[in-house]
């Protein structure tokens, strides 16, 4: 298997060095297995090892966590991180956001081919400019259609892209609540609402 | 690009061969298997034919090479994700030709050298450096056309057909080509065919390299005009299947 990573090294001018390519993908202890006699996991993490080997300036990688356990996930992130610090650029497609929110730099949401949003993911959030609020009830209030609850665990959870208005709502109709919250929402919850726009402007 | 990446490429095709016995075992050890059951007794019996005779399982031996790397092997590279891959990497197609090439080379050596140290052992026939020479020569050369074939064959069948496709051309070609025993021991029927066979025609020239005769031009034309077929029948097929798979 080190063979292979040695192999695609002799195409490149100035390639990775093997020993640190096979510990940093966790790969030290079946360096000299067969790639065939490889678990599903192992040679994900081959793949991965082999688009780094020529130590590269930027690397395109399609969905490369998709499948992959919990171990080798952190050993990827790892390395991406690494590997940008050191000057590198990583193209990453994912379905994953939290994988987005946690690497990249620089986000752009693709929709049925269209770009539909781009930019840092904190400014990915602030355009889509969601709120949540959470407060404590004993039963989800009657808003009159001005936005949708949804009760959780004796909290209620409503999404809003104007958190303030809600809020006087909420008291000018006197609805007994308690612990109010108000907390961005992470960047999964603003491409679903990012989404939900598009498609609804599509429609009318 | 570098030497070190022709040199990665033929190293890692030798080594992938070396760890295929499917591979290794018909193409060096069945050349001088065969001649044991079929060359030895005639060898002893008819000292003067012993050269011809290990010299058609030298040609055997080469043919081997010819129709199960490059037929089966590239019928199976065809279906290997590995090859799709080999594609990405920054290298025309260069290394890899001179992989196969090298590796055909290194392991047609290694089979007459088994051949060979078989055949010297246990029997008293040698070669003469200059037998060797002009043999070597005839085999490289000789060799081309069924290369050619070989390939049109792995780019037309899938890797599972390959195996059977390759059996049914190459054993009766090479028996009816008079390798397996002389031209003049074969039934009649087979006799008549056997001169216009390819496998003859790669026989003749390297009998005639042995006995240190002029190379016949009837055989060496006809071989010459079976390349230019081959050839181009594997040009097309190669063709074709790139773009059926790469378009």
């Amino acid at each position: 298997m080190a063979e292979l990573l040695r192999f695609v090294a002799a195409h490149f001018p100035s390639p990775s060095d093997i020993k640190t390519l096979l510990r940093d993908f966790g790969l030290d202890s079946v360096a000299d297995r067969r790639a065939s006699k490889l678990s599903g996991g192992e040679r994900r993490r081959l793949a991965l090892a082999m688009a780094f080997a020529g130590n590269p300036q930027a690397v395109f990688l399609d969905e490369p966590t998709t499948g992959l356990d919990v171990e080798a996930r952190q050993i990827f992130w790892h390395t991406v991180r690494r590997y940008h610090g050191d000057g590198g650029t990583v193209f990453l497609t994912t379905h994953y956001l939290e994988e987005a929110e946690a690497l990249a730099d620089r986000v752009v949401l693709i929709d049925r081919g269209h770009v539909v949003e781009q930019g840092t993911v904190a400014e990915i959030k602030a355009r889509v400019d969601v709120k949540r609020l959470r407060f404590r009830a004993t039963a989800v209030p009657d808003l009159n259609g001005f936005a949708d609850a949804n009760m959780d665990d004796g909290w209620v959870i409503i999404d809003s892209a104007d958190t303030d208005a809600l809020v006087r709502n909420l008291v000018s109709a006197s609805i007994d609540f308690h612990d109010l919250e108000i907390e961005p929402v992470s960047l999964e919850d603003a491409v679903v609402a990012t989404f939900r726009g598009e498609r609804q402007e599509h429609k009318s | 690009m570098t030497a070190g990446v022709w040199l990665a490429h033929a190293g890692s095709e030798v080594r992938q061969l070396l760890r295929s016995p499917g591979y290794l075992v018909p193409t060096l050890i069945f050349p001088a298997m065969l001649f044991s059951f079929f060359g030895l007794t005639a060898a002893h019996q008819h000292p003067q034919a012993a050269q011809t005779i290990l010299a058609s399982w030298s040609v055997y031996a080469v043919l081997g090479v010819a129709f199960y790397q490059f037929g089966v092997g590239f019928a199976q590279a065809r279906e290997m994700q590995w090859t799709t891959y080999l594609r990405t990497l920054p290298i025309g197609p260069g290394p890899q030709i001179f992989a196969k090439l090298t590796t055909a080379v290194v392991f047609a050596a290694l089979a007459i050298g088994i051949l060979w140290a078989f055949a010297f052992i246990t029997t008293p026939v040698s070669y003469g450096l200059g037998q060797v020479l002009r043999l070597a020569l005839a085999l490289v050369l000789g060799s081309i056309p069924f290369a050619g074939l070989g390939i049109a064959i792995g780019n037309t069948v899938s890797a599972r057909t390959a195996v059977p496709v390759a059996n049914l051309i190459f054993l009766p070609m090479t028996f009816a080509g008079g390798l397996w025993w002389p031209p003049s021991a074969l039934p009649g029927a087979v006799q008549k065919i056997s001169p216009y066979l390819p496998t003859r025609m790669f026989g003749e020239i390297a009998w005639a390299a042995v006995d240190g005769r002029t190379i016949p031009l009837a055989p060496a034309s006809g071989l010459a005009a079976y390349g230019v077929v081959f050839l181009g029948f594997a040009a097309w097929r190669y063709r074709s299947e790139e773009r059926r798979r790469f378009r």
